[in-house]
């Protein structure tokens, strides 16, 4: 039993050997599967950064945070 | 594989391609040291990630849809033709996985291109050209990360990185990068080490970006007047730059086929001729790529360092400008032409950019519109008199195409205009448009990194806290 059309290497002929990846047949299903992957990345992270630029703008409301911001970058 | 040649031709090809991708990813490291080094602190891990996350995002777009669309779109579609055959790189192809030749479930179909070469040809190089390719994928959205520095929201530079990298990028390499593209066959378009077809587009694109974009809060004063923000670390820049240069070696060598018999591409008939070839199949050599390289890479570097004084970013920006600028024609100019035109673009690079940034305020924090753009667009242009009346086209294509100057003009145009600028400026608007494109204000002065900034300041507290108390219960500390 194996999940690849390859169950031994033993007299093999490779001219006569396509895909040796599982689940030949199934690659449109891990197409669409890798496509959701990706989308979700993009809606995933676009809440992160919202939450991210949130916590900075609050921060930037300090006014000693911020001139330690300033005094360090006239500095560097 | 049942031929000794065969196998041989296969295997190295293969390991050839294998080769240039590790060596490409050095153009990586390199571009993300050098914004680094150029961002101020307060902004160093979003810079860094802003350019590390388009490795995965352009990776599995280029996969799903950026390689089909180099086998489906050398006519166009609609100007010389329809959509062509591609079902070797459709993302649920045989041939985009582990294959060895024989036959599978879709075997007709997964047979695909250059099929006719025989020996498992396209089975075993799917993968390595897939790679080869998807690198300068990374390559040319790399260079637009670095004009967007300090400012652009990363979820937005992260669709920007996507458009290019696996779509406008490579409609330009289908067009004028494949042997059959329209613009090679009609234009005569050349432009074997990428000039336009990675940087006169990337540049384009950057630009188009930028003037959405705007430039950063403190850059212009009032009056109108730039002011300079200099690299936090020119170590790094520097280093990072010489890392760029260091992949380009990949860069150029995955530009080439290593080896093919120019019998079988429409040679003398009957006459075994293997050769390296350029992309568009005509014939150059690996020593070609090594004169002139180094070659164009010291004109540059001269010129850059007379123009800016010394200045080092800019001596290193100008290498880089030099070698870009004699691309398009590096397969065949005189090592010596290859240094004068590394020259003439360095000059060119660093005169425009500042001339640019005076006239239009435009914030390009790296020079990347510059280096790559405009020197990527006079490099092309150059190349349309170098070359005049040689066959852009293979021996197999008839008629003869040949290099114009026209041609090569109209090639630049549509490398940073049409598919550069244009369409970075509409999707730039819409983002915009949406509130996606530009950080906040107040998150730009802050920086973008405060989040994590006040995260870690409260983790070394913390630690610090523990350290006392533990240094009380051991009666080091009162």
């Amino acid at each position: 039993m194996s999940t690849t059309a390859v169950e031994t290497w033993a007299g093999a002929d490779l001219s006569q050997i396509g895909p040796i990846y599982p689940m030949v047949g199934m690659e449109v299903i891990l197409f669409i599967i890798g496509l959701l992957f990706w989308l979700a990345f993009h809606v995933m992270q676009a809440g992160i950064e919202k939450r991210e630029m949130e916590a900075d703008e609050t921060a930037a409301r300090s006014p000693e945070r911020l001139q330690r911001v300033f005094d360090e970058e006239a500095h560097e | 594989m049942d031929t000794d040649i065969g196998a041989l031709t296969v295997i190295f090809t293969e390991f050839y391609y294998w080769v240039t991708v590790p060596l490409m990813f050095l153009i990586h490291v390199g571009f993300c040291m050098y914004e680094v080094g150029a961002t101020r602190h307060k902004n160093h891990v979003h810079t860094l990630m802003k350019n590390t996350m388009l490795i995965p995002l352009v990776t599995v777009t280029f996969f799903f849809f950026g390689w089909w669309i180099y086998f489906a779109f050398p006519n166009g579609p609609g100007i010389t033709g329809g959509i062509t055959q591609s079902d070797n790189a459709v993302p649920w192809s045989e041939l985009m996985g582990t294959h060895l030749g024989g036959a599978g479930p879709s075997l007709e179909s997964a047979q695909g291109y250059g099929v006719e070469l025989g020996n498992s040809f396209w089975n075993r190089l799917n993968g390595v050209f897939w790679a080869a390719f998807l690198l300068f994928s990374w390559t040319a959205a790399s260079i637009v990360s670095g004009a967007t520095i300090e400012r652009i929201r990363p979820s937005a530079f992260w669709i920007l990185a996507v458009v290019i990298g696996s779509f406008t990028w490579i409609i330009d390499a289908a067009w004028g990068w494949h042997p059959d593209g329209w613009m090679v066959t009609q234009l005569g378009y050349h432009d074997a080490y990428a000039s336009g077809v990675i940087h006169a587009i990337a540049g384009g694109f950057a630009l188009g970006v930028v003037c959405v974009l705007g430039p950063r809060i403190g850059k212009f004063a009032p009056d109108g007047t730039p002011r300079n923000i200099n690299p936090h670390n020119k170590w790094l820049v520097t280093i990072g730059l010489f890392l760029i240069y260091c992949g380009f070696w990949g860069f150029y060598v995955a530009c080439n086929v290593p080896i093919i018999d120019h019998g079988t591409l429409g040679g003398a008939e009957g006459v075994v001729n293997f050769t390296a070839t350029t992309i568009y199949l005509t014939p150059t050599t690996l020593s070609a790529i090594v004169f002139n390289f180094l070659m164009s890479l010291s004109g540059g570097l001269i010129m850059g360092y007379i123009v800016s004084k010394g200045e080092a970013f800019w001596t290193y920006s100008a290498g880089l400008a030099g070698i870009i600028t004699a691309s398009a024609g590096n397969d065949l100019y005189h090592p010596i032409q290859a240094m004068i035109i590394g020259a003439i673009g360095a000059w060119c690079a660093y005169k425009m950019h500042f001339w640019v940034e005076r006239k239009f305020k435009i914030d390009d924090p790296v020079g990347a519109i510059a280096v790559h753009g405009y020197a990527g667009f006079i490099g092309l242009v150059i190349c349309g008199f170098m070359l005049w009346g040689h066959p852009a086209t293979a021996a197999y294509h008839d008629p003869v195409a040949v290099i114009t100057p026209w041609g090569q003009f109209l090639g630049a145009c549509i490398m940073f205009i049409v598919l550069g600028f244009i369409p970075a400026y509409i999707v730039s608007k819409i983002l915009s448009g949406m509130g996606m494109l530009r950080v906040p204000p107040a998150v730009e002065l802050v920086g973008l990194d405060m989040s994590e900034d006040i995260a870690e300041e409260a983790d070394a507290i913390a630690i610090s806290e523990a350290d006392i108390a533990e240094a009380k219960r051991l009666g080091l500390l009162s």
